[in-house]
C-alpha cells in the first residue's frame, strides 16, 4: 500500500516538474498605440516575468492591423489576453491590472 | 469635454437639412415622413417575439433590393442559417446578393462566459469587425441585432460609456444603423440610452386585448423631424412587414360629382335618379333578415356590369354562400368572380383585430384597385373590442377610402330601436354620406320589408317610405300605397291596387 502511494507521489511530481519547465504561451490582443494599450502590455509583463521567468512565450497582436486575426479568434471587448498553452485555453479580458486574478485565473503556478 | 463634443454636434446637425434613409417598409416611410436618420444610428426596442429582427432583415434587404445600398446584417443572437431560413420566404434571393457583394451576413458568437475579467476593457474588437465589414461590402446600411445579446455578462457599468461610443463611431462611419434591443429596465429605462445617444427610436409591441392579439409599432423618439406618434398596427405576412398609418391619410380628399348608380333602377329615382357619390360612404342598416345582402349584392352586380372592379369582403358568410343565395334572387355574380370583375376577402372577424382586416384590405385595394368596395356586414367586426376603437378605425378607413376614391357601402345591424339602447351605433352612422334603412313591418299577421333614405350628403333624396321586395328577379323597390288607414304593404297593396285597377 506504501509503495503504490510513494509511486503515485512520485509520479505526479514527475509530471509537474515537466511542465514546470514548459513554455506558456500568451497572445494579446491590443488596439493600436492608446494608454489602455500600454498599460495591458506592462502589466502582462511585470506578471509573467514575477511568475513565469524564462517560461513564457508573449505575443502581442494589434487587432487594428491584423484584422483577420480578430475574425478568427471572435474578438469583441479588448485588450485580450488568451493563453493558448498549456490547454485548457483561458480567456482574459481587461487591462490585467488584477493581478492577483490574473494569476488566478491562468492557473500560474 | 464630451459633453461640449456633443453640443457642437448639435447645433451642426441642426445647420443642414435632416436627410432619411427610406427603409422600404410598406407604411412606415409615410409615418416618419421618409424613413430613419441617415448615416445616424436608430434604435429599435421591443419584446420577445415584436417582430424587431424581422424588421431589421427587411431594412437591409429591402434596401438592397429597392435602393441598390448595399448592407451588414451583424447578429449576435440566431446563427446566420437560421437567419436565412427565416426569411427565406419573403422571395429575396440571399445567396446570390451575398455573392454579388451586396450582402454580408455575419453570426459573432458571444460568450462572455468564457472570459474572465481582469481589469479595464472595450469593445473596440467589435468596432474593428464592423470596420471591416462595412470595407468588403462598401455598406451604406448596417443592422446590430441585437444589443442584449452583445452586451450580455459584460459590466453594466461600462455598457453606457460602449454604448455611445459605438453611436459615435457608427455616425463617423457614414452608415445608417439599426441597433435592436430588447425592451427591458435595464437598457432602455435605466441607463436613459434612448434619451441620450439614440436619435430616433422606435418601439415594438406585440400586446393581446380580447384574446386577439395585435403588433403595434411607436415612434418613440425623432430627434430633428417632425413624426406620428400614435400607435400603428403592423402585420408580418408573407410580403414582409407593413404599418397602417391611418393618420397621414385624409388630407386631400376630392369630392366628385360623378355617380354611380345601386343597380335597383328604383332606388336610384329616390336618389335623384342618379344613384350614389362615386368615393362616398354609403351605410345600408337594418335588423337581421331584412335584405342587406341583397341591396349591396345588386350594388356589386350593376358595380361589374359597368366593367368597373368591386371588392367584396364577407365577414359572415363565405363567398360560395353568398354566390348560392344571390342566385336564388337572379342575381348572377360568379360570371363577375370568374372575369375577375369581382373579388371576394373573406375572413372570420376573430381572426384578427378589426385595424389588421382594414389593413389586409388595405393591402389589396393597393394591389387590385376597386372602384368600389363591400363591407358585408361591419358590425360582425365591431364584436371585437370596445365600439369606440372601432369607431375610430372605420373613420380612419373610410377617409383612407375616401383619398383613394373608392366608394364604399356597408351594412350594419343598426336599427332605430339599438341606436336607442346603444348610442355609440349612431356615431358610425353619422360619418357615413349616405344612409339606407331597410325595416321590417309587421302589419296584420304580414311582415313586409321597407326601405327609405335617412341621409344622402349632398343631394336632394326621396324622404319617402318605399316597399321593397326580394323576388327570383332581383330587388325591386315600389312607392307604398296608402289609405286613410295608413301604410299598405303587401297583400293589403296587392288588394288595393287591384280595387284601383277595376275602378280605372
Amino acid at each position: 500500500m506504501l509503495k503504490e502511494h510513494t509511486h503515485k507521489t512520485n509520479k505526479l511530481i514527475e509530471i509537474v516538474e515537466k511542465h514546470k519547465h514548459e513554455k506558456y504561451i500568451f497572445h494579446l490582443f491590443i488596439n493600436g498605440t492608446s494608454i489602455l494599450s500600454a498599460r495591458t502590455i506592462q502589466n502582462a509583463l511585470s506578471i509573467f516575468e514575477n511568475h513565469l521567468k524564462d517560461r513564457y512565450e508573449l505575443k502581442v497582436i494589434d487587432a487594428s492591423k491584423e484584422k483577420s486575426y480578430v475574425m478568427k479568434e471572435h474578438i469583441i471587448a479588448m485588450p485580450l489576453l488568451i493563453k493558448k498553452y498549456p490547454l485548457p485555453e483561458v480567456r482574459l479580458v481587461g487591462d490585467l491590472s488584477d493581478t492577483i486574478k490574473v494569476t488566478r485565473d491562468l492557473f500560474i503556478v | 469635454m464630451m459633453e461640449s463634443q456633443e453640443v457642437k454636434m448639435e447645433l451642426n446637425d441642426v445647420s443642414h437639412h435632416l436627410e432619411k434613409t427610406p427603409t422600404g417598409i410598406k407604411g412606415f416611410d409615410n409615418l416618419t415622413l421618409g424613413g430613419i436618420p441617415q448615416n445616424r444610428p436608430t434604435l429599435v426596442v421591443g419584446g420577445i417575439g415584436s417582430g424587431k429582427t424581422f424588421m431589421a432583415m427587411q431594412f437591409i434587404l429591402k434596401g438592397i433590393a429597392m435602393y441598390d445600398e448595399p448592407g451588414v446584417f451583424m447578429t449576435f443572437e440566431e446563427k446566420a442559417d437560421e437567419l436565412l431560413t427565416n426569411v427565406s420566404n419573403l422571395g429575396f434571393e440571399l445567396g446570390t446578393m451575398i455573392k454579388e457583394k451586396k450582402l454580408y451576413l455575419e453570426h459573432l458568437h458571444v460568450s462572455h462566459n468564457e472570459y474572465h475579467e481582469a481589469g479595464k476593457y472595450n469593445i473596440d474588437g467589435l468596432f474593428i469587425r464592423l470596420e471591416k465589414a462595412i470595407e468588403s461590402i462598401h455598406a451604406k446600411r448596417i443592422v446590430l441585432d441585437s444589443l442584449d445579446s452583445l452586451f450580455v455578462n459584460l459590466d453594466i457599468s461600462m455598457l453606457r460609456s460602449e454604448f455611445k461610443r459605438l453611436f459615435f463611431w457608427l455616425k463617423e462611419k457614414n452608415v445608417t444603423a439599426i441597433i435592436t434591443a430588447e425592451l427591458g429596465d435595464i437598457y432602455v429605462t435605466r441607463l436613459g440610452l434612448e434619451e441620450n445617444v439614440a436619435d430616433c427610436v422606435i418601439e415594438l409591441s406585440n400586446r393581446i386585448t380580447n384574446q386577439i392579439a395585435t403588433r403595434r409599432l411607436r415612434i418613440l423618439k425623432y430627434r430633428g423631424s417632425e413624426h406620428a406618434n400614435n400607435e400603428y398596427p403592423f402585420i408580418i405576412d408573407e410580403n414582409g412587414l407593413s404599418v397602417f398609418p391611418i393618420v397621414t391619410v385624409g388630407v386631400d380628399q376630392v369630392n366628385s360629382f360623378i355617380r354611380i348608380p345601386s343597380g335597383i333602377p328604383k332606388l336610384d329615382e329616390m336618389l335623384e335618379n342618379k344613384g350614389f357619390f362615386v368615393g362616398s360612404s354609403i351605410l345600408v342598416s337594418g335588423s337581421s333578415g331584412t335584405g342587406k345582402t341583397s341591396i349591396v349584392a345588386s350594388f356589386a352586380k350593376s358595380v361589374c356590369e359597368n366593367n368597373e372592379t368591386c371588392f367584396f369582403c364577407a365577414f359572415e358568410e363565405s363567398p360560395n354562400q353568398i354566390i348560392r343565395n344571390m342566385k336564388s334572387i337572379g342575381i348572377n355574380l360568379e360570371i363577375f368572380t370568374k372575369s375577375g370583375k369581382l373579388q371576394f376577402y373573406y375572413a372570420r372577424p376573430t381572426l384578427q383585430n378589426l385595424e389588421l382586416h382594414f389593413l389586409s384590405i388595405k393591402v389589396l385595394i393597393e394591389e387590385h384597385k376597386p372602384s368600389v368596395i363591400i363591407l358585408d356586414p361591419i358590425t360582425n367586426l365591431m364584436t371585437e373590442g370596445p365600439n369606440s376603437d372601432v369607431r375610430g378605425m372605420l373613420t380612419r378607413f373610410i377617409d383612407y377610402l375616401k383619398t383613394k376614391h373608392v366608394t364604399v357601402m356597408f351594412t350594419a345591424a343598426i336599427t332605430l330601436g339599438s341606436i336607442a339602447r346603444n348610442p355609440s351605433d349612431e356615431g358610425i352612422s353619422s360619418m357615413v354620406d349616405t344612409w339606407m334603412m331597410l325595416e321590417d313591418i309587421e302589419l296584420d299577421g304580414e311582415r313586409n320589408r321597407s326601405i327609405y333614405v335617412m341621409k344622402a350628403r349632398g343631394m336632394a333624396h326621396s324622404k319617402e317610405v318605399r316597399e321593397f321586395i326580394i323576388t327570383s328577379n332581383g330587388i325591386t323597390v315600389i312607392p307604398v300605397l296608402r289609405n286613410e288607414q295608413g301604410l299598405l304593404l303587401g297583400s293589403k297593396r296587392i288588394a288595393a291596387e287591384k280595387k284601383i285597377n277595376v275602378l280605372a
